[in-house]
């Protein structure tokens, strides 16, 4: 499990099977079973959410993104770092290099 | 009251105008508007509309989520910014307790199976997923749990260790009997807002239900629910299940029409119709499901095979029962009264004697609900629970009256079409 900022580009990120979501008007609602707390995801967040419903590595993510929107890669990838950083320190998602 | 003064109120009621309003709502029933849904719904949205009409009947027929997002796509503009705001209030109300369920469902399924209980989670949260694709989109209050005759008592326990309360304590000889005669308990946790109902079968010996928990157990199918793999019904017994659980209360709420329509779109490529036709036939709800069937198309185009659809529109008697289902859809009655009402339209939805005749005299002798007014008005020693066999039939006239049961059946087989 990763817990720091750094994220390689071929780690795996799978769904915490403790994590239930619902989609909301085009925004997704994640519940933590284990804490009980509800998080919230924009419209790109949910893309990343609904794309990790199977695994796949930070590099397919960000490839995804880029695929379905124009942002600059530097600037994907580092909110995707971010996200996926705090989504793991919620027990939302684990990551596992390589 | 009499049956004549209870057909002359309801018709007082049915016949107000709401007529546009009730169009919106069995329009907005629906999970996706149409493109020429949209457009009527827009029509339909004025400055006259009764808000508090649409949205009170919406609740009732628990279609507010598919109101909110149907609205929203359809006129957002022409809603009232309150009843728009409390619309969105009540979705993200619902979606938040409905995850709740969803996790407690997880938790529950862990527990059992954990306890070597085995357990199949149907309707609540499963559905909603399978059905909307989300479980935001579906109100549910509750969580439906089958599991093996053999293992309730075991889970009951389980249950009161995690804090819920069973609905009635039971013990000796009438817990044996309420096992053998009804079909579920219910258990609740102060707080929590929702029931926990666990089942040992589909319907009490008086429902003579169709579908069999014995063979759902030998052919049970898995749903993946947020990464975890749970037991649930296949398609052809979930369906079945579906059709007849609108048969037992009437059809009088329209997300039960609404879902059992979008569960035949979602899974028309799954669902294996002749051996579902087998299997009503075989079971006696062949009529329950050409009622099914007809209500759905009722709210638009269904995905039905055309013979299938064509012998559900030559059966007689489910034309008569889809209609009447259609016009008491927003019908005002006490609870006593839609009682009565759906246990004469359930009677009537089971095509064979044999079946009926089951249900009539079940009916009449079954052992009281242990929460039942029989159980008050004459309490018995558990060694006697017998006597209750003899008294329910007093309690039923007591509490409905003669001439109102004779009426309800009356008009049931021989107004045909008049009552509502």
């Amino acid at each position: 499990m990763i817990t720091g900022a750094a994220i390689a580009a071929d780690a795996t990120v799978t769904v915490n099977s403790q994590a239930v979501a619902c989609d909301l008007e085009g925004e997704v609602v994640i519940l933590n079973l284990e804490s009980g707390v509800y998080f919230g995801l924009n419209a790109v967040g949910g893309d990343i959410w609904n794309y990790i419903q199977t695994e796949h590595t930070v590099e397919d993510i960000i490839q995804h993104l880029l695929q379905e929107y124009r942002v600059e890669r530097s600037r994907c990838e580092a909110e995707v770092t971010a996200l996926l950083h705090t989504m793991s320190t919620r027990g939302l998602v684990k990551i596992e290099s390589r | 009251m009499s049956g004549i003064r209870l057909f002359a109120m309801e018709i007082s009621v049915s016949s107000s105008n709401r007529i546009a309003e009730r169009e919106l709502l069995r329009l907005c029933a629906t999970c996706h508007l149409t493109e020429a849904g949209k457009a009527r719904v827009n029509d339909l949205v004025g400055p006259e509309t009764d808000w508090s009409y649409v949205v009170d009947w919406a609740a009732r027929h628990r279609i507010l989520p598919q109101l909110h997002r149907n609205l929203k796509a359809a006129c957002e503009a022409k809603v009232p910014a309150g009843v728009a705001e409390d619309l969105h209030r009540s979705y993200f109300l619902n979606a938040s307790q409905n995850l709740r369920l969803s996790g407690e469902m997880i938790r529950l399924v862990q527990l059992f199976e954990a306890n070597a209980i085995d357990v199949i989670p149907f309707k609540g949260p499963l559905l909603a997923e399978k059905v909307y694709g989300t479980v935001s989109a579906r109100q549910f209050g509750d969580l439906d749990l089958l599991v093996r005759p053999e293992d309730v008592v075991k889970a009951r326990r389980l249950l009161v260790a995690e804090g819920y309360t069973p609905e009635f304590a039971l013990e000796g000889k009438i817990e044996s009997e309420y096992l053998r005669s009804e079909h579920a308990f219910q258990f609740q946790k102060e707080g929590a807002g929702f029931v926990i109902e666990v089942h040992w079968r589909f319907g009490s010996r008086d429902q003579a239900f169709p579908v069999s928990a014995e063979d759902v157990w030998r052919r049970h199918g898995r749903q993946q629910f947020h990464g975890h793999n749970l037991r649930t019904l296949v398609q052809e017994d979930l369906l079945l299940y579906l059709c007849m659980h609108g048969a037992k209360h009437g059809w009088d709420r329209l997300e039960w029409i609404s879902c059992l329509r979008e569960f035949m779109s979602v899974e028309r490529a799954n669902i294996a119709w002749v051996e579902t036709l087998k299997r009503a036939r075989s079971a006696g709800a062949l009529r329950g499901l050409y009622i099914a069937i007809l209500l759905a198309e009722e709210l638009g185009e269904t995905d039905v095979p055309e013979d299938i659809r064509m012998e559900a529109r030559l059966d007689r008697q489910a034309c008569q029962l889809a209609r009447r289902a259609m016009d008491r859809l927003f019908v005002d009655a006490d609870h006593s009264t839609r009682e009565l009402a759906r246990h004469a339209y359930y009677l009537r939805s089971r095509e064979r004697a044999r079946d009926q005749a089951r249900i009539v005299l079940f009916s009449c002798s079954r052992v009281p609900h242990p929460l039942a007014k029989d159980w008050s008005l004459f309490r018995i020693p558990a060694s006697m629970s017998f006597l209750y066999y003899l008294l329910r039939p007093l309690r039923l006239l007591r509490e409905y009256g003669l001439p109102r049961i004779r009426a309800m059946f009356r008009a049931d087989t021989i107004q045909e079409g008049k009552y509502l």
